[in-house]
Parts: C-alpha cells; sequence; structure tokens
C-alpha cells in the first residue's frame, strides 16, 4: 500500500476501526468512533421516531414451517380435486423444484373447518382454543419468501438474508430502542425441547451491529443461562470484590480499544450476569403462579406442556420490560419420534400436526387471553411466523411439501387491526392470489418496527461505508393491518 | 459496494490490460457452445444488484452526488436489459417491469436533485421491489 493512500484513508477518517463503531443512533444521531467510545451504555433506552403502539414484541417462530392449509387457509377447492393433478395454470410464475416435485393434491379426511368469533376467521379442528381467540388477530394470508432449506429461510426469516452476518430483528430492535429493564437482557430467545434450535444462534445475531445488541438464549431449565449461578463457596460480598477488581482491570484494557464491541459487550456481560443472577431466576420462575394460570396455558398437558412454560415465561419477561422475546417451537418432552419434533410433514401430515398444533394451541390461545386480562395485550405484539408453509400437493402420500409463494402468518396486539384477514392465496392455496398484496419478510420486519414507532428507513447503521437497514433495500409497512 | 478507481501501479495495470484484451478477443469469438439462445449477462444483473444497494445506502446518507452518479449508471444498464428483453420476445412482464424501473430510476434521480431524499428513498424500495417481482418470473435458480 502507497503512503499516499494510507495518508488518505487516516485523514479521511476512514480507519477500520472508525467506520466499524460509526453509525445513526435514533434519537441521537450519527456518532462517530469518538462519541461512540463515549457512549456509557450502548443499552441505555432511546426515543423512538415517533410514539410507538407496543413496547414488547414476542416474536413466535414455528419451526420447520406448519401448512397453514391445515390450520387458517380453508380451500374447499383443494378438498373437491384432493387426488387430482395441479392445474397448469395455478403453476405459472413459480419454480417448483422442491424436493419431493409436484405430485397429486392432496386433502386430510381428517380435516374440518369452520368460521370463529364475530371476523368469522377460518380455523380447523386443530386449533380449537386459538379459535377462541380469533377477533384478536390479524391474518396476513399472502406471505411469501425465498424457499430454500429450513436453515436458510429461517436466517431469512429472522435477518432478512439467506446469508449469515446481518442482524436479526431483535438485534436492530435492540440497537434502535434499548432497554427498559438494565437487570435483564432485553432480547431474549425462548426454545422448548433439550437442545438449542438446529438453525442456530445466528438467528438471533446483532450481525454488524455492536455484539452487545445480540441475543440472549435461555434455556428451558430453571436456571436459564449457563453456569449463571454462584458457587455456594463463594459469597455475595466475595463476588462483588472479585467483579470490582475485575472491572477496573477491564477498564485498562477497554479503554485501549474504544472500537472493539466484542470486548465491550464482554466487559457488560459481567456487569449484566451480576445482575442476572437474581433477576434471571425470578423472571423465570413459574413456581408463584397460580393453577389457573398454569392450566391456561397448557402446562397440565404433557403435550403442550413445555411449550405453555416457554410462553408464561415470554409474559412474565414482557412483564419486566424484555424488548423482543423470540420463542422457537420445539417438541414436547413425550415425543421420540424425530419426524413429530417440528413441524416439518414431508409426511404423516395427520400425525405430525396433530402433535404441533396440540403443543401450541393452548399456549399460545392462553398467553394472548392472559395478556388481555393482565391489560398486557395493548402493549404488546405477538407474532405467529414461519420460514415458509407447505405445499397443497401431497408428498410421499400423506405429507406436504415446502411452499414459499403463498401462507398465512398474523400479528396480535397493541395497534393491529383486530379480527381483519389481509391477501389471500390462489383457490388452491399454492401462491398469492394478487401479487401486489404480496407480504414478504421485509414487510413484516418493517411492519414490526412501525409498530414500535420506528421508521425502517430510517433506522440505519453506517458499515464498511455504507448505510444498512433492517429491511436491507426493501420493506413496506403493511397498513391494511393497522388499527 | 461500488468500485472506487485508484492509479494502479505499473504491473498490475499491464495485467488488467492483458485481461482486458482476452476478454475482448473472446468476445468475438464465436459462441463455442452452440447456444443460439439470447443469453442476458450475469455481470449486469449483478452490477445492477450492486449499484442498488449502493444507491438505497446513497440516499440514506444524503450523498446526492454518489446518488446521482448511481441513476446514471442504472439508467444505462435497465436500457441494456429492456434492449434484451424486448429482444427476447415473450417476455411482455419482464419488459413492462424493465420500463417501470427506468422510470422509477428517473424519479429517484428527480427527487435527489430537488433534495427530496425521503421521496427518493421510497422511490428507491419501490424499484428493488420491482426488481423483486421480476425476478420470481426470470432470474435463474
Amino acid at each position: 500500500m502507497s503512503t499516499n493512500r494510507r495518508d488518505f484513508l487516516l485523514k479521511a477518517g476512514l480507519g477500520v476501526g472508525g467506520v466499524a463503531a460509526s453509525g445513526f443512533i435514533p434519537g441521537v444521531g450519527y456518532i462517530n468512533a469518538a462519541t461512540a467510545a463515549e457512549l456509557i451504555d450502548p443499552l441505555a433506552p432511546k426515543q423512538p421516531h415517533f410514539p410507538g403502539k407496543v413496547k414488547s414484541v414476542i416474536w413466535l417462530h414455528q419451526n420447520g414451517a406448519p401448512s397453514t392449509l391445515d390450520l387458517y387457509d380453508y380451500k374447499p377447492e383443494l378438498f373437491k380435486l384432493a387426488g387430482q393433478p395441479v392445474p397448469a395454470s395455478f403453476l405459472k410464475g413459480i419454480k417448483t423444484s422442491t424436493q419431493g416435485g409436484v405430485n397429486k393434491l392432496f386433502a386430510s379426511n381428517k380435516r374440518t373447518f369452520k368460521q370463529h368469533g364475530e371476523s368469522g376467521a377460518w380455523f380447523s379442528e386443530l386449533l380449537p382454543n386459538l379459535a377462541q381467540q380469533a377477533d384478536k388477530l390479524a391474518f396476513i394470508k399472502s406471505s411469501v419468501t425465498v424457499g430454500a432449506t429450513h436453515d436458510i429461510s429461517i436466517l431469512k426469516l429472522n435477518t432478512g438474508d439467506l446469508n449469515p452476518g446481518r442482524p436479526s430483528l431483535g438485534a436492530w430492535i435492540n440497537y434502535a430502542l434499548g432497554s427498559l429493564n438494565p437487570d435483564l437482557p432485553s432480547y431474549v430467545v425462548l426454545y422448548n425441547g433439550e437442545q438449542e434450535p438446529s438453525a442456530g444462534s445466528v438467528n438471533w445475531s446483532s450481525g454488524f451491529l455492536p455484539a452487545v445488541y445480540q441475543g440472549t438464549a435461555f434455556r428451558p431449565s430453571d436456571s436459564p443461562i449457563l453456569y449463571l449461578e454462584r458457587p455456594d463457596l463463594r459469597s455475595a460480598d466475595q463476588q462483588r470484590a472479585s467483579l470490582d477488581l475485575l472491572k477496573s482491570l477491564n477498564r485498562i484494557g477497554g479503554d485501549r480499544r474504544p472500537n472493539d464491541t466484542e470486548l465491550r459487550a464482554r466487559l457488560e456481560s459481567y456487569e449484566l450476569a451480576d445482575r442476572m443472577q437474581k433477576a434471571a431466576p425470578e423472571a423465570v420462575d413459574l413456581s408463584k403462579e397460580s393453577e389457573a394460570t398454569l392450566k391456561l396455558y397448557g402446562i397440565d398437558d404433557p403435550t403442550s406442556e413445555s411449550y405453555g412454560k416457554v410462553l408464561l415465561r415470554a409474559r412474565r419477561l414482557v412483564e419486566r420490560g424484555v424488548r423482543f422475546i423470540q420463542v422457537v417451537s420445539g417438541y414436547p418432552s413425550n415425543v421420540q419420534d424425530n419426524e413429530r419434533r417440528s413441524w416439518d410433514a414431508h409426511s404423516d401430515l395427520d400425525g405430525n400436526h396433530a402433535t404441533q398444533a396440540r403443543m401450541v394451541d393452548k399456549p399460545i390461545a392462553g398467553l394472548l387471553a392472559d395478556l388481555k386480562t393482565l391489560g398486557l395485550l395493548d402493549s404488546t405484539l405477538v407474532v405467529w411466523a414461519s420460514e415458509f408453509s407447505r405445499t397443497p400437493w401431497g408428498e410421499s402420500g400423506t405429507g406436504r411439501d415446502h411452499n414459499p409463494w403463498g401462507y398465512t402468518q398474523w400479528v396480535a396486539g397493541g395497534g393491529v387491526k383486530a379480527g381483519y384477514t389481509f391477501g389471500e392465496t390462489d383457490e388452491l392455496g399454492v401462491q398469492v392470489a394478487d401479487k401486489d398484496k404480496a407480504v414478504d419478510t421485509y414487510d413484516l420486519h418493517a411492519t414490526v418496527l412501525h409498530l414500535l414507532g420506528l421508521d425502517h428507513l430510517k433506522t440505519t447503521f453506517l458499515n464498511n461505508g455504507r448505510s444498512e437497514r433492517p429491511t436491507v433495500v426493501y420493506g413496506k409497512v403493511v397498513k391494511e393491518i393497522l388499527a | 459496494m461500488r468500485r472506487k478507481r485508484f492509479p494502479l501501479p505499473r504491473i498490475q495495470r499491464m495485467k488488467s490490460s492483458l485481461i482486458a484484451v482476452l476478454f475482448g478477443l473472446a468476445s468475438l469469438l464465436p459462441n463455442v457452445a452452440g447456444s443460439a439462445e439470447l443469453e442476458l449477462d450475469s455481470e449486469i444483473m449483478k452490477s445492477i444488484e450492486d449499484l442498488n444497494k449502493s444507491l438505497s445506502s446513497n440516499i440514506a446518507i444524503g450523498a446526492a452526488a454518489a446518488s446521482t452518479s448511481d441513476t446514471r449508471e442504472l439508467a444505462e444498464l435497465f436500457a441494456q436489459v429492456e434492449t434484451y428483453f424486448v429482444a427476447k420476445g415473450g417476455a411482455d412482464d419482464a419488459v413492462e417491469l424493465t420500463r417501470k424501473s427506468r422510470v422509477l430510476v428517473a424519479d429517484i434521480s428527480a427527487s435527489v436533485a430537488k433534495k427530496d431524499f425521503t421521496r427518493a428513498t421510497d422511490q428507491s424500495t419501490d424499484l428493488s421491489r420491482t426488481c423483486k417481482t421480476c425476478h420470481t418470473f426470470y432470474k435463474k435458480s
């Protein structure tokens, strides 16, 4: 590299660290490396662009892609034409290079649909409890995405991109709004099942944002974070003295590297961990919840118990000011069959969805009812989302393949037009009926941000000289579903 | 990100010239694959994608000159895309969407000239959606 070029970079203030730490913070404006280093707490609450309708989001990722044709999107024509080939006109404009090819149309003879509530929303027999909450939901029946493998489409669902490296929606929200509770992470990931979700922590990553904004995964057990508890042999005073010494030593090193966000996040984590030793176990402790509440969340049923506990924890985290709670559905503890450990029903859709629907039905219905009773539904947004859905044609005789061309997601809570349905799929549920009403991941993200008081176009961060935003170069708020 | 042009050292200039000559010669050769089908250079689409991201960023930070430069290059590339789809035939959707893109690029340019970056941001997002709609039909998987 020539001396001239090095001089140019230095004079232009484009050193690697400088660029990495530069950015725009809502309510603060553009910051450069120097001021970034001076910010004492990167998680301090920040003003939104305009008054938000909600304070918290519960993002219910239905892992494995449920068939919304078997839950919400009633298609009488599918039942009539079951067993016949898909008419070519329905496949126009889509690439069907999915795993199982385009087989004959499939409809389960167990499936029945009924309309519920004043809104008359359709629900299948798989979701009897959620159906009772029909008038709280706003359906988006024209959802689209990019259909790839589960892991790649899950990444898009959470970060807006098919490749790792971009921040997740929760991280953008954490960055833009900061924390409401200094004793807990403001972005928490919950899951039921024995292991962390297989798609991995890249789905709650902060990407190119400072690492302090990433999500924190809570394990389903009583101790939500590994090694959080203080060892019995160490007193609270000893621990405090040790942390104080560590803090002063770290500060010496940290001051020399003001732009190292990984280090900054690590230093923050020591203090946060100290505070969380008390706050986190209490936040997820369900022992003081009443029997009625436990029952409301389906914790009295082995199939819905683990997911119910997770959603009850989610409500408790909302009560404590946690901004974004990303819940990844897993599987009930009484399920041994690998085919029923997610919604991914390439075969035996009836068996798979009977288990998965029973796992989530009562807990989600309970969550909505509970939030309403506690007066929290108006300040909370609940989102049912999935990486894609499933085809109307069959696979393996009894299952369904992946469908990214048209499916249902829904939102409920503050600022949402409850009991409303936006968009639709064609008569067989292959793809969206009107492409102008297609709602892609970016549009859903833009809408969630809007309800939090954030303009997705103004929520930006300067990364390597380029202004980045949560919706990449896309995104349009779905105004039709706003109250 | 757009490539910045810095003066290259002599050895690199020679290497670049050689590559350019080889590419030039290659373009004069008959299509050895024997395909009579018209092909749209994937580099054009990649350049459009990169320029669109650059434009979106430049609008967001209020960089008028850089935004104008991006729109100028985008206008040229979309003109090439339109020529391709017209020649290809049977791609009315693509021709229509490309023309819509050209109009949007001109609109963005006008908004940037007026320093109306809010409007330019909306128009830029519409342009991205138009690209996406077209790719649903024509992008090779």
